[in-house]
């Protein structure tokens, strides 16, 4: 933290009568502005000797990260929403990043440079609008709408930060609805197996094993198809099996059982006819 | 799966409770891949022997054809349809649907015999070796951390091993994760009883959080591996950075790099704020005078890391003395700021909303 430029007494004055005027509400987002309610867009300094307000009304989406130097996080959020500003390029989002006026520029532009963002930099002289944001982490992002209300605030996470913010920016967008985030924030679980997968392969190679006259192993499958989730499938092929080796009053319990899950499982129903037809043997 | 893992799981991550191993400074990146060979798993059969326990269905049934051009073990010939995953689809349909998730393995997408024999195998669902020595050819960064670490986790080497909390083909979430991770965590850390390995009482972690409402930003976003290096790390408790272990310590930046992982560290460097803390009395940093000492009072001093019953994860009391007495720490909020009545230190209020202190310092 050495070599921090010290600021002009009158910034320190104004930053103090800022934040006297300010406390922290309780609530989700910053500490000071809840997620719908209307942003200041101040002027800022930018790191390569400009000026840049803090959102834009001509775009739909304005992102605003806080970051800082001399931080994982801040550098993986970075690239990830370079990547993301790639993603959504010729969009309308805009991208700034924000960064304490306390950091030498150096530093802060070796970090800009390593995440491959060319986007502005705007300088926070005396964390005044951390203060006044509440802002509190780092690295955190903020979205706006045109109107510049936040209508989205993301901390860092260290599993599915792109996912989550692209995902904002694109509901803001109108690309995805609001009620999508749901699966986005809590995706669901990513399971192998299941019985009914495992009965399911076992029908198959049963099949498999059928076309090729092995009878003996196809019923061995399909007592394991069975045996891991009974289903028509397995049931009516096994019919199909007993009824081709001349056991049909086997085969039409098969077949039976097979009905009794799907009483339209053509299968079973085409075996129950021919074996009624031609007689139980 | 996981939840086989009953007692046997020891290591736990509170950093709340005092503990024994030093606090070392580590890297917050976890996950470090290199690339490596892969078709590390052997296709060809393997011959009869006591540990070849595992066959698959078409090889048992002795029908060469079901995948091969040709019924011949001697000469089988090339697979019946182009690529081995297709061939291997055409039975495990279920596969279709799971590689179609969003972050695919890009070993089970090239060819399922990158981990796979087709035929017979020593280990279990087929795998040419043992789980965690296939995952860790390629993962070498891993393979480092879990040889290397001084803490041990022991979800990865009991039960499911890796795929306790991977999916190793597809998954929703990065890092093949089958679920976020405080829902992976707490199918084992939902017990009461469990012990970490220096003896100490682990924290049922489901109970803890219905019984305090007010929970840490990582916690309410299920990503616990913002503070923890789940395959093993240097600190304690799994910790991925250095923070205190000890209810009093000299203050140093260093000492606390896991909170300033996310914390802005000028919240308790700097002497003077108004804009950085609410703690503080006008513009005097009560961050700075707790810690800035000797006997600096560490971050767990005053809060509560997973979860607690007062704003701003202040907890309740503090185990004090050898025999645990729980020192209240009777925080209370105010509307200009706040008090903290006699525990510590005499009865004390702070106001922030003034821009000079009217308390004596």
């Amino acid at each position: 933290m050495a070599g921090r430029r010290r600021l002009p007494a009158w910034v320190v004055a104004a930053v103090v009568a800022v934040a006297a005027t300010s406390w922290p509400v309780a609530g989700r987002a910053f500490s000071n502005v809840e997620v719908g309610a209307q942003l200041d867009n101040p002027a800022l300094p930018t790191l390569d000797g400009g000026r840049a307000e803090l959102l834009s009304r001509k775009v739909t989406a304005s992102l605003f990260v806080f970051f800082r130097p001399e931080q994982d996080h801040s550098l993986d959020a970075l690239r990830d929403l370079e990547a993301i500003r790639k993603e959504l390029s010729g969009k309308p989002v805009r991208f700034v990043a924000v960064v304490s006026g306390s950091w030498p520029a150096g530093e802060v532009r070796q970090v800009v440079q390593a995440a491959g963002v060319g986007w502005p930099v705007l300088i926070d002289q005396e964390d005044a609008l951390y203060g006044r944001l509440g802002v509190r982490l780092h690295p955190v992002v903020g979205i706006a709408d045109r109107a510049g209300r936040l209508v989205a605030y993301e901390h860092f996470r260290q599993i599915n930060f792109k996912e989550i913010v692209l995902a904002r920016l694109r509901v803001q967008l109108g690309e995805l609805q609001e009620s999508a985030m749901a699966a986005v924030l809590e995706p669901p679980k990513a399971t192998s197996g299941s019985p009914e997968a495992e009965a399911r392969r076992f029908v198959n190679l049963a099949k498999a094993l059928w076309k090729r006259k092995n009878a003996a192993q196809a019923t061995s499958a399909l007592d394991k198809s069975l045996a891991a989730a009974p289903s028509a499938a397995a049931w009516a092929l096994k019919g199909e099996i007993l009824a081709a080796g001349g056991d049909c009053q086997a085969a039409l319990r098969a077949f039976e059982a097979a009905l009794k899950i799907d009483p339209a499982d053509s299968v079973a129903l085409q075996g129950r006819q021919a074996c009624q037809r031609d007689g139980a043997h | 799966m996981i939840l086989r893992l009953t007692s046997s799981i020891r290591l736990l991550v509170v950093p709340c409770l005092l503990a024994a191993a030093p606090a070392l400074a580590a890297p917050l990146k976890t996950e470090v891949k290199q690339k490596a060979t892969r078709r590390g798993a052997q296709v060809a059969p393997l011959p009869p022997g006591p540990n070849v326990k595992w066959s698959h269905g078409p090889y048992e049934a002795g029908d060469c054809s079901i995948c091969h051009e040709r019924n011949d073990r001697a000469n089988p010939g090339p697979l019946n349809v182009g690529s081995v995953n297709e061939n291997c689809y055409s039975c495990h349909e279920e596969f279709q649907a799971i590689m179609a998730r969003k972050f695919k393995h890009v070993p089970a997408v090239e060819t399922c015999t990158n981990c796979h024999n087709p035929h017979n195998a020593t280990e279990r669902k087929l795998l040419g070796g043992e789980m965690v020595e296939t995952c860790v050819a390629c993962h070498k960064g891993i393979k480092a951390q879990i040889e290397n670490a001084k803490v041990k986790h022991d979800a990865v080497s009991k039960g499911e091993k890796c795929s306790n909390c991977h999916n190793p083909h597809a998954a929703n979430i990065e890092k093949l994760l089958i679920q976020l991770p405080f829902d992976l965590c707490v199918n084992c850390h939902s017990k009461d009883g469990m012990t970490s390995d220096d003896g100490k009482q682990m924290t049922n972690y489901k109970a803890w959080l219905a019984d305090n409402k007010v929970w840490h930003e990582p916690v309410k976003a299920k990503d616990c591996s913002a503070c923890h290096r789940t395959h093993g790390g240097d600190n304690f408790r799994l910790l991925v950075s250095a923070y205190p272990s000890t209810f009093y310590a000299p203050y140093e930046n260093k000492a606390y790099a896991l909170c300033y992982g996310c914390h802005n560290d000028k919240v308790v460097s700097v002497p003077e704020t108004t804009t950085l803390t609410g703690f503080r009395d006008g513009s005097r940093n009560l961050h700075y005078v707790h810690v800035h000492q000797e006997r600096g009072r560490t971050c767990r001093a005053c809060h509560e890391v997973h979860a607690s019953k007062q704003d701003h994860h202040i907890r309740d009391g503090v185990p004090y003395g050898p025999k645990g007495w729980l020192l209240k720490i009777n925080y209370t909020k105010l509307p200009n700021g706040g008090s903290c009545a006699k525990t510590c230190h005499e009865t004390k209020a702070y106001n922030n909303k003034t821009l000079t202190s009217s308390a004596p310092k």
